[in-house]
């Protein structure tokens, strides 16, 4: 029984490691029009942003992004990649102190050691990211402390206008947020290890975008997690307000073997430059069919954040966010308050600092708390 | 000026959309079925098996919970069989016909146990008294 406590106490810090690590390097839907770009893509090599940057967007790192500038080039310039090829390192650590109204828990760990090659020839590329699993339990298995969450094929003979792409990726819905956390994300089926296999294609403005995407589960003797569901998804986004804002919808079906689940929502951002606030929303209606019990249940999230940008480099964050898994039944819902703040002194370098109050059902006198520090360093 | 009216609009769509959503959810009594295939597509599956828990990948303290009959197995200690009801004698996670003796809500609820299960964000208190009267009936695999 001894053996059986310590291994659920090994799983439960790991499993409390990765849900509470707001990181893996995705999109930073922030940067979108608060540093004067239109599009996630301006920065990042994937149509619909997250992952590995570019090289405006490292310049951007250096010169928009961070408070005393730097050389955001790969190895600083040192080793400059030929024109077919991208490279790309993301590490990150994190200490997390979270009270879950009954054992609080501390926990020190690497949460992020990726790599990632991107590799172009004309129209056609191959992007590949793979590395480190913030595993903490002992395991049988090398396999199970490493693995690839995207890697794709895709053909763009420019970065704007159509694209197709094939692998496995976030396939683009909602805001796309960097914080896997975020219920708009945990609660909808894109969590981190999540990501599908996908067949998209899309359209990529300075005006707007579209991506439309076919999924499935990955296999599980590949690296498969998260809801056994196939489907399709779309997003549509529009610059707006002389590129200040943008709005969007999003659509989503998704056929698991037990239920369907049929998703619709809606993204808007505003930049209040005089201000230097960023304001951001999310709000998604899901309904779900279960066919064993031919019951249903309409569900809820919805998440609004204001960024505070006082001066370059700093970021300060406020986050609200609500999930109703069944809107029918009163006390399930799910609400949580977050502060963040963000600093990237230097190129490479970001310090993230988070506090998040959750609160469910009925029990708003006794949330659960987090504290989050992070280090991230990218090469 | 017309682009600014239509990002009015877009925004007020969405606000009425949640006002309204939020006025007419959560409002109901909970008469969802305490089965075993509702409570597992409903609850278990979307609280424990997503990113890297208890699925057949990761395999968490030795616990899988992606398919219904092997989560049911695992927690119950014997195969899904409708026709077979569980023995309240077994010492599984579950004990069926008695929760205060079921491992599994000392983990939902966290009480004298190391931990909560799910450890990021405990199940809502309607999710875990569903279980309990599913394991009150008998925990059967229906």
């Amino acid at each position: 029984m001894q053996l059986t406590y310590r291994r659920i106490g090994a799983a439960a810090a790991l499993a409390l490691a990765l849900a509470a690590a707001p990181g893996v390097a995705d999109a930073y839907p922030q940067f979108q029009l608060a540093t004067g770009n239109t599009r996630c893509s301006v920065c990042h090599i994937a149509p619909a942003g997250g992952g590995l940057i570019n090289e405006y967007g490292r310049g951007e790192s250096g010169d928009t992004i961070s408070q005393f500038g730097g050389d955001g080039s790969f190895l600083y310039g040192v080793y400059e990649e030929p024109s077919w090829l991208k490279l790309g390192v993301d590490l990150r650590g994190a200490a997390l102190a979270k009270d879950n109204s009954t054992n609080p828990e501390y926990v020190l760990f690497p949460m992020q050691g990726d790599t990632y090659v991107y590799l172009k020839g004309g129209a056609f590329s191959l992007y590949g990211v793979a590395g480190a699993r913030a595993q903490i339990r002992e395991t049988d298995s090398i396999a199970d402390r490493f693995g690839s969450r995207e890697y794709w094929l895709m053909w763009r003979p420019k970065t704007t206008g159509w694209y197709a792409r094939a692998g496995r990726f976030f396939a683009p819905f909602g805001l796309r947020s960097q914080d896997h956390t975020t219920y708009v994300r945990r609660y909808l089926g894109l969590h981190s290890w999540e990501e599908t296999y996908n067949v998209s294609f899309g359209n990529v403005s300075d005006e707007s975008e579209i991506h439309v995407t076919a999924f499935t589960p990955v296999p599980y003797e590949i690296m498969g997690n998260g809801p056994r569901a196939s489907g399709a998804t779309a997003l549509y986004e529009k610059r707006v307000l002389e590129d200040k804002a943008v709005i969007g919808a999003q659509v989503r079906g998704a056929i698991a073997e037990t239920d369907r689940t049929y998703l619709v929502g809606g993204i808007g951002k505003y930049w209040a430059e005089s201000a230097k606030m960023l304001f951001m929303g999310e709000l998604d209606l899901a309904l779900q069919d279960f066919d064993e019990t031919g019951s249903s249940r309409p569900q809820l999230a919805a998440y609004l954040s204001a960024n505070y940008t006082p001066l370059t480099g700093l970021m300060f964050g406020t986050v609200l966010e609500r999930f109703d898994e069944d809107m029918s039944v009163k006390d399930l819902a799910r609400d949580a308050a977050s502060l963040t703040l963000q600093y990237f002194p230097l190129a490479h370098w970001e310090l993230m600092l988070i506090g998040k109050l959750e609160f469910q059902g009925a029990e708003y006198d006794s949330p659960n708390s987090l504290a989050m520090f992070q280090l991230h360093y990218y090469l | 000026m017309e682009r600014r009216h239509a990002f009015a609009r877009a925004l007020g769509a969405l606000t009425l959309a949640g006002a309204v959503t939020a006025a007419l959810g959560a409002c109901g009594e909970d008469d969802r079925p305490a089965s075993w295939n509702y409570i597992h597509a409903a609850i278990i599956a979307p609280n424990c098996t997503t990113s890297s828990c208890h699925t057949q990948e990761n395999d968490l303290a030795g616990v899988q919970l992606q398919s219904a009959d092997l989560a049911y197995s695992i927690l119950v200690g014997q195969a899904c069989d409708v026709n077979n009801p569980p023995s309240p004698a077994e010492r599984n996670y579950v004990a069926a016909g008695q929760p205060e003796r079921s491992h599994l809500m000392y983990l939902l609820l966290g009480e004298e146990a190391k931990l909560q299960m799910p450890p990021d964000r405990p199940l809502p208190g309607g999710d875990i008294d569903l279980i309990e009267r599913w394991i009150l009936e008998g925990a059967l695999c229906n």
